[in-house]
């Protein structure tokens, strides 16, 4: 099937690419200054079934960043989801199908469940672990991005963001060393708080544009390459603007995840005592 | 400390019904229907323990549901939820609520000593 | 879509490695794959986690068909999945690439193994897949439902295929 004249630019990404995307059902969890930047850009390349969530709505402080966020917006509080849904609207053909949620994903999986793919914006690690393990409960790929910026006395601030593709059978975010009981603890014993956390436009921009290249790759296979290792960990150093391979995945010694034993999968199975 | 076999009978005994289940490397084991103090609401829910380090803590035990009752006047005996989180497909809610000593509890003590904060 | 098979690659390539293999006297073999049916509301999910191949021994020397297994290969699948609850899928491959769908011997197969699994565990999602390398397609019998559903594949893994089951069926 020829590409059709809005996509006749994105015709190396394969024959099969525009309906790939037209059919694949997307979950974008965090509509925030990274989530805008991706259904902006996943309703340019013309996917057209979103299910998006978000409970909060804009504030001024997120003008700076959230994409398609405007004044007026600001004014009645409009809820973030639906600025992405206008947003993706906007571009997208008319027969695009978006589904939202202004609550947390916790409190409505099931449309989540139905996802071929995941992104999670969200803040925290207790979050992004939530994600990683209905994905693999439920066997959907999931793509995390996220952007911190910390400040180290005199020294300049040290900008850091990451972008990690999981897919079910492959490591894990625990197995990366992304996640780990520490930093779910300190999380933790900060009452749950994972923090206000500084966050630019450009660098959200970065982040969400690896991201869906990436998204697209693991759809078209354009590139014609596998990760090595089966999982993608992409650290950005927002300081010099490179994205490049993160370290931590020299050691990562096997592809096979301990976390998640085969059979947890679908509904948890209970066994009796 | 007496084989976990002997403390998930002891556990079942009193609790009647509990179940186990694994997620994301961890053990669970649920406790359905346990009613609680009187003064608080709702009175019955299921609890969730994970008798192993979990968000900072030694021990974790959630609750179906965040439960209300009267302000105890001791403030630092006051209901402070901070751990909500999803497992095995449930949303659950827990106690800020450290024990001393707790990894040392056979699995029915930890319980007990959860459930002291709603006394 | 009212159902989807959510097969992990590695898992995949396991089953391709063992469906490649020669028999002595069947021109093709087969295998059960063993899940879990999870909702989605309306969507039913089937994600298999365990492929059990036929023992050589259990195949009939029969030259009309591609593969004939015995009552015993049957009789095993039946017993774990009344013991377990699982979904159970009848697996072989048709080789090449591209769509594929079951052949009329497939479906007549199926549909008297389909709802003989179905009584073995009723909450649970029965039929068969028919593989190729890149694909494959799915039919099956869900909960109190007596007509087969069509159901989508997804190959997860990289890369991530999706087959929404649109091959054409003549």
């Amino acid at each position: 099937m020829l590409p059709s004249n809005r996509f006749s630019r994105q015709g190396f990404l394969g024959l099969a690419a525009e309906e790939t995307f037209a059919t694949a059902r997307i979950g974008i969890v965090g509509l925030g200054g990274g989530g805008s930047h991706l259904a902006q850009q996943l309703a340019h390349l013309g996917f057209l079934n979103f299910i998006l969530y978000d409970g909060d709505a804009i504030e001024e402080s997120n003008l700076n960043r959230l994409i398609g966020g405007t004044n007026i917006d600001v004014a009645v509080a409009t809820p973030k989801v639906m600025i992405a849904e206008r947003l993706i609207r906007s571009v997208a053909a008319p027969s695009v199908m978006i589904e939202q949620h202004q609550n947390a994903w916790q409190d409505n999986p099931a449309a989540l469940r139905s996802c071929d793919l995941v992104f999670g914006c969200v803040d925290g690690y207790r979050q992004r672990w939530e994600l990683q393990v209905m994905c693999r409960r439920f066997c959907i790929p999931y793509i995390d991005i996220g952007l911190d910026v910390t400040n180290a006395g005199d020294e300049s601030p040290k900008m850091r963001g990451q972008v990690i593709l999981t897919v079910p059978g492959g490591p894990c975010m625990r197995c990366i060393g992304f996640i780990d009981d520490e930093n779910l603890g300190d999380e933790g014993r900060r009452y749950g708080d994972a923090g206000i956390h500084p966050q630019v436009v450009w660098a959200n921009g970065v982040l969400a544009s690896t991201a869906v290249g990436v998204a697209v790759d693991l759809l078209t296979g354009w590139t014609r390459t596998v990760p090595e290792k089966d999982v993608v960990y992409l650290s950005y150093d927002g300081n010099t603007g490179l994205v490049s391979p993160d370290k931590r995945l020299r050691y990562l010694k096997s592809q096979s995840c301990p976390h998640f034993r085969d059979n947890e999968v679908g509904e948890p199975i209970w066994q009796s005592l | 400390m007496a084989a976990i076999d002997d403390q998930v009978g002891e556990l079942v005994r009193a609790f009647p019904g509990t179940r186990t289940a694994q997620e994301g490397g961890a053990t669970y084991y649920l406790l359905p229907s346990v009613t609680l103090p009187a003064h608080c609401q709702p009175s019955t829910v299921d609890l969730l323990l994970c008798p192993v380090q979990r968000d900072g803590y030694e021990t974790r035990l959630f609750l179906s549901e965040q439960v209300q009752r009267p302000p105890h006047p001791d403030e630092k005996k006051r209901l402070n939820w901070n751990g909500h989180a999803r497992i095995l497909e449930r949303n659950w809610h827990a106690l800020s609520w450290r024990i001393p000593g707790v990894l040392s509890m056979r699995l029915i003590q930890m319980v007990l000593c959860h459930l002291e904060a709603f006394q | 879509m009212k159902c989807i098979v959510r097969l992990c690659r590695n898992l995949l390539d396991e089953i391709h490695s063992d469906l490649r293999r020669r028999h002595a006297h069947a021109l093709e073999r087969v295998g059960f794959l063993y899940g879990r049916l999870a909702r989605a509301g309306s969507l039913a999910i089937v994600v298999p986690f365990d492929y059990v191949p036929v023992p050589d021994e259990q195949y009939l020397l029969n030259s009309t068909v591609g593969a004939m297994i015995d009552a015993d290969a049957l009789f095993d699948a039946h017993q774990r999945t009344r013991s377990t609850g699982q979904c159970c899928l009848l697996v072989h491959s048709h080789g090449g690439s591209g769509g594929t769908w079951f052949s009329r011997t497939d479906v007549s197969t199926l549909k008297r193994i389909g709802p003989s699994l179905q009584r073995m565990a009723k909450n649970a999602a029965h039929g068969g897949l028919v593989l190729t390398s890149r694909t494959g397609a799915c039919l099956v019998w869900l909960p109190d439902e007596k007509k087969p559903t069509r159901s989508a594949v997804s190959i997860v893994g990289f890369p991530l295929i999706l087959d929404r089951g649109k091959f054409h069926v003549a």
